[in-house]
């Protein structure tokens, strides 16, 4: 008999067992049976689950030390690059007296990316040229392309460091088409870049502006915004430009304060009043430009940062982000 | 040909291809990390498409598109540019939001650059 209904046994009946409830006891006594064996088979089936789960939970905790590893190892690699594509950068300070101002914002959107900025050398005849450039892409890709097209910027100036900006533009394409393979005909190849170049000639108080997808901002003395489009050309792809860029000469005059931006800004998503998504847009980059109490290049630049921000809102950063603020230097 | 039905996911646009009216229609937003990718199936559909001569209407919807994605329409544009070229009608609908001006300047730049495809600018008040 089962131990637990013998001891209710001698607690009720006195360990009596009258004849008429035998039949009775012997089903409890076998429930009670049934139940251990029951309570057993659960014990066990838990301890095989709990003992499978520890497996599993092992097993888990190992995959996501590899993971964590294998990207500890990624990130290491975009350190490296991070210190590499920062190195090639201008150094601001070693450029900065040419200028009367210079302010460059430069924020890839995963470290590394496809914007730069570039500062030619200056010549005998003492002109030089300070260039944006956007690749197509942003992180390792963008960063690839950003090195071809530095080190293509540098070939070109060295064989003659007063090509006007549109040679240098056209040249770029050209250059870039081959250094990516890009032939002309059925090719599917989808890279290249966005670029626009200021020469600045202290003698004459002029510039020359081209450009192929990155518009010049202008900001006069009287704190009124131009902006001079850029031309619809796209440069180092397979399709071929059907135009050789516009140039044109801006007379310099005191005060006066120039910038470039990148799209990374311009097309940066946000929420419009009415609820709906819609990029920043030239027009509200325009606004904070002159909404800007003071020609001062950091503070432009900081005025649509704050402003691109709150529009962002929560929404992703979508893309790189640089602006290239400056004054030249007027005698 | 089959219709076609993508849906749309956070980086890449709403693709539908209606057989019976030869229609395509991008819609939402466009920044695949590898544009290349994601639109090869449908750059090769339309290099189809364009083999025979068929009437074509290609509707644009976007409010952002990388420069990755940039190129992709660029190329598109070229094969349908060919393609009208040739005889056939091409017409490319570009709605945009009457307020979203840089996303009208993009399809005028197209527009300017392909001038073969039939451009109807679509602007969409909320």
């Amino acid at each position: 008999m089962h131990k637990l209904l013998e001891r209710q046994l001698r607690k009720y009946l006195k360990g009596e067992s009258p004849e008429e409830l035998m039949p009775f006891l012997g089903a409890v006594d076998a429930a009670y049976c049934d139940l251990d064996h029951d309570k057993k088979f659960i014990e066990n089936t838990l301890e095989i689950s709990l003992k499978e789960l520890d497996a599993l939970n092992a097993n888990l905790q190992s995959k996501q030390k590899e993971l964590q590893s294998a990207l500890n190892v990624i990130l290491d690699s975009i350190d490296y690059a991070t210190r590499l594509q920062q190195g090639q950068l201008p150094d601001i300070h070693k450029v900065k007296s040419r200028f009367s101002q210079l302010e460059v914002y430069w924020q890839p959107r995963d470290q590394i990316g496809g914007d730069f900025w570039w500062v030619s050398p200056v010549g005998p005849s003492g002109k030089f040229n300070i260039i944006a450039v956007d690749c197509t892409g942003h992180g390792v890709p963008g960063a690839m392309l950003a090195l071809l097209a530095s080190n293509l910027l540098g070939q070109i100036y060295s064989i003659d460091v007063d090509f006007e900006p549109v040679e240098v533009l056209m040249k770029l394409d050209e250059l870039m088409r081959l250094g990516l393979n890009q032939k002309i005909d059925g090719s599917i190849g989808n890279d290249g870049c966005d670029a626009a170049i200021v020469q600045i000639d202290p003698n004459s108080h002029t510039i020359i502006y081209s450009g192929c997808g990155i518009d010049l901002y202008e900001i006069g003395r009287s704190g009124i915004v131009q902006r001079h489009n850029s031309s619809n050309i796209s440069l180092g792809y397979p399709v071929l430009p059907s135009k050789a860029p516009e140039q044109i000469i801006i007379n310099l005059e005191p005060d006066q304060v120039f910038l470039m931006s990148s799209d990374g800004i311009l097309d940066q998503i946000g929420i419009s009043p009415l609820g709906r998504k819609m990029s920043f847009g030239s027009t509200r980059f325009k606004i904070a430009l002159e909404n800007t109490l003071r020609r001062d290049c950091q503070e432009l630049i900081e005025n649509i940062i704050q402003e691109m921000n709150v529009w962002r809102g929560r929404e992703q950063v979508r893309d790189d982000q640089m602006i290239l603020a400056f004054a030249p230097l007027t005698l | 040909m089959s219709d076609v039905h993508i849906k749309s996911s956070d980086r890449t646009p709403e693709f539908k291809f209606i057989s019976s009216a030869c229609e395509l229609s991008f819609s939402g937003e466009s920044y695949p990390e590898n544009a290349l990718s994601f639109y090869k199936p449908i750059l090769e559909k339309i290099a189809i498409l364009c083999e025979s001569d068929t009437p074509l209407v290609i509707k644009f919807k976007l409010i952002y598109m990388n420069s990755s994605s940039l190129g992709i329409f660029r190329n598109m544009m070229n094969t349908l540019n060919a393609h009208a070229k040739r005889g056939n009608k091409v017409v490319v609908v570009w709605m945009h939001f009457d307020d979203d001006d840089d996303t009208r300047e993009i399809g005028e730049d197209f527009h300017e650059l392909f001038s073969s495809i039939e451009f109807q600018f679509s602007p969409i008040t909320d």
